[in-house]
């Protein structure tokens, strides 16, 4: 008898995510074994740990999507020097697609439906200008708004600005199913499609 | 400190083998239902009190099992087979180390409708055919050893002879540990002595002050003949504690259990039967004071996240925190590959898994 797959992510956002692109892939519901770490550093924990352990002795796979961050090959061996020490059975996936580095609003970056690439040529924009803007009196030059941020804003753009609409745009509600706001058929999902084929199917 | 640090299970009831290790003076179990808490419990209680046979209609009679007879002892084996003893030992704190062995009594009966007449041509620990034999009893043969000190060991038994059970202590033996179980049953009937102990000791503040952490009202506790009563504040007679509710009877019993006797091992389980969840937090403070103040370890068992919750809340904010390297979690459950399992957590692990919302049950 075959047991659960347990995929252990950094927080809600990636939780959301990962649950929508299986639910879209093999029309399954695994929003319950989505295990969601507090920051890939969570891992470490003692609890956390046991979490593995205890899927693993009950049959089931466990699966690590955690974000790649700025060195690939350091993360990877970060994270097999810790399953390792707590003897531990993972698979390992770094977002954006287990080569580069990043995380997962580079991926996110990445699959959004190109009819609105505009919306992202605007927020370039925005960046630049925050770049080149001297501000009198102050010294430290502007700070650009984290990549969240402008996921965050690609989605608020698109929903309108009644309440119901305003909830889609936080992590944990949004729907990367809507095909007018994401594309999970995009070519920069086949990695980790491939990864999820694996185990899936 | 004579508590428990390890302790290992053979063959009793459902476990085949379990190993708990790194026990600290307050510890939770938790666990899905029938994964065997109680049973630990139950094993501690029986190595604690190894030489003492009363323990084992004790403990079957807490699980409502109130005949003894050979199916009654077959339910301590596991698989109910009396050819694997049960054994259970442990390492003390002080390093010394106990281990209790459960060994059936046979009796070879010609007719099966016969049974227990005389014990002539019974022996211990061995079978051949069951159905041949009839088990007339139990004995328990039980061994301690302290550091740079000789092996102590003895037999007692429990036998049911012309139908009447006889319980035959060890007289070689006298046991240096205390511990006390109280069961989930919730009839809290171990109370009335206890405080009454207390009350002669002049003690009954611990008490009092205990219970007005649920019940401000309360001003004295007294222990009578008819049971315990208490002074509440605008009552001018006694109130019987019986008509305090459960929750009130739990909490008194599981306080003067914890305060009768220093260096003890106190076993309760399903800790919050009876108690609403807010009384929860007050008891788990109660619970850690007193335990730290009377040198006492704590093994109580729960399958309730606000017992969890609450536990962790209590450790980590007693004296800043000093008590959280001492206290865990053990999480009991059933698994598909390697049968039943452990797994320990921290209050630090605890925190974290309610804050990511993962089951720890």
């Amino acid at each position: 008898m075959a047991g659960s797959i347990k995929i252990f992510v950094e927080g809600e956002a990636d939780e959301k995510f990962i649950s929508d692109y299986i639910s879209y892939l093999y029309e399954i519901d695994i929003s319950e074994d989505v295990i969601k770490l507090g920051g890939w550093e969570g891992i470490k924990d003692g609890g956390m740990i046991n979490q593995f352990k205890k899927n693993t002795d009950n049959l089931g796979t466990n699966l690590i999507i955690i974000d790649a961050d700025s060195d690939v090959e350091e993360r990877r061996l970060t994270i097999r020097s810790i399953i390792d020490k707590n003897e531990i059975t993972a698979s390992l996936f770094l977002l954006p697609n287990n080569a580069e580095e990043g995380d997962l609003e580079t991926l996110l970056e990445r699959i959004i439906n190109g009819h609105n690439s505009q919306i992202f040529d605007c927020w370039e924009k925005y960046e630049y200008c925050l770049s080149e803007i001297n501000i009198e009196g102050r010294v430290k030059p502007l700070t650009i708004p984290a990549k969240k941020s402008k996921i965050y804003s690609y989605i608020e753009a698109l929903v309108d600005d009644s309440n119901a609409q305003k909830k889609l745009i936080k992590d944990p509600n949004r729907n990367y199913k809507n095909t007018e706001h994401w594309n999970l058929e995009s070519d920069s999902l086949s990695d980790l499609h491939g990864f999820f084929d694996s185990v899936f199917n | 400190m004579s508590l428990l640090k390890d302790i290992r299970i053979k063959n009793f009831r459902g476990f085949e083998s379990l190993e708990l290790q790194d026990l600290k003076q307050v510890n939770l179990i938790v666990g899905q239902n029938n994964t065997g808490k109680s049973t630990v419990l139950e094993a501690m209680f029986l190595l604690v009190g190894m030489s003492n046979p009363n323990l084992i209609p004790t403990i079957n009679g807490f699980r409502g099992i109130g005949r003894i007879g050979e199916t009654e002892f077959k339910y301590l084996f596991h698989k109910l087979d009396f050819e694997k003893s049960p054994t259970i030992n442990a390492n003390l704190m002080d390093t010394s180390y106990r281990q209790l062995e459960i060994i059936p009594i046979y009796k070879k009966v010609s007719d099966s409708s016969q049974s227990f007449g005389n014990l002539n041509g019974e022996h211990s620990g061995i079978s051949t055919s069951s159905a041949f034999q009839s088990v007339t009893g139990l004995d328990l043969k039980f061994s301690s050893k302290k550091k740079h000190s000789i092996r102590k060991s003895g037999i007692s038994s429990i036998k049911i002879q012309k139908g009447e059970v006889q319980f035959n202590p060890s007289k070689d033996y006298k046991e240096g540990l205390h511990g006390a179980l109280i069961s989930s049953q919730g009839k809290e009937e171990g109370a009335l002595p206890r405080v009454s102990e207390l009350i002669k000791k002049k003690r009954e503040h611990i008490l009092v002050d205990a219970l007005r952490k649920i019940d401000p009202g309360i001003q004295s506790i007294h222990a009578l003949p008819e049971g315990i009563f208490l002074t509440v504040e605008g009552i001018d007679e006694l109130i019987p504690s019986n008509i305090s509710g459960d929750g009130l009877r739990r909490f008194l019993n599981i306080i003067a259990t914890i305060t009768e006797k220093q260096n003890s091992i106190i076993l309760i389980d399903e800790i919050e039967n009876g108690l609403h969840f807010l009384s929860l937090q007050k008891l788990w403070e109660t619970i850690i004071s007193m335990a730290v103040e009377f040198n006492n370890q704590i093994v109580a068992t729960s399958h309730n996240i606000e017992t969890i919750k609450y536990f962790a809340n209590a450790v980590q904010s007693y004296k800043e925190g000093v008590l959280m390297n001492n206290a865990k979690l053990i999480n009991i459950a059933h698994t598909k590959a390697k049968g039943i399992q452990h797994y320990d957590y921290s209050i630090e692990s605890i925190n974290n898994s309610l804050v990511n919302e993962i089951e720890i049950r």
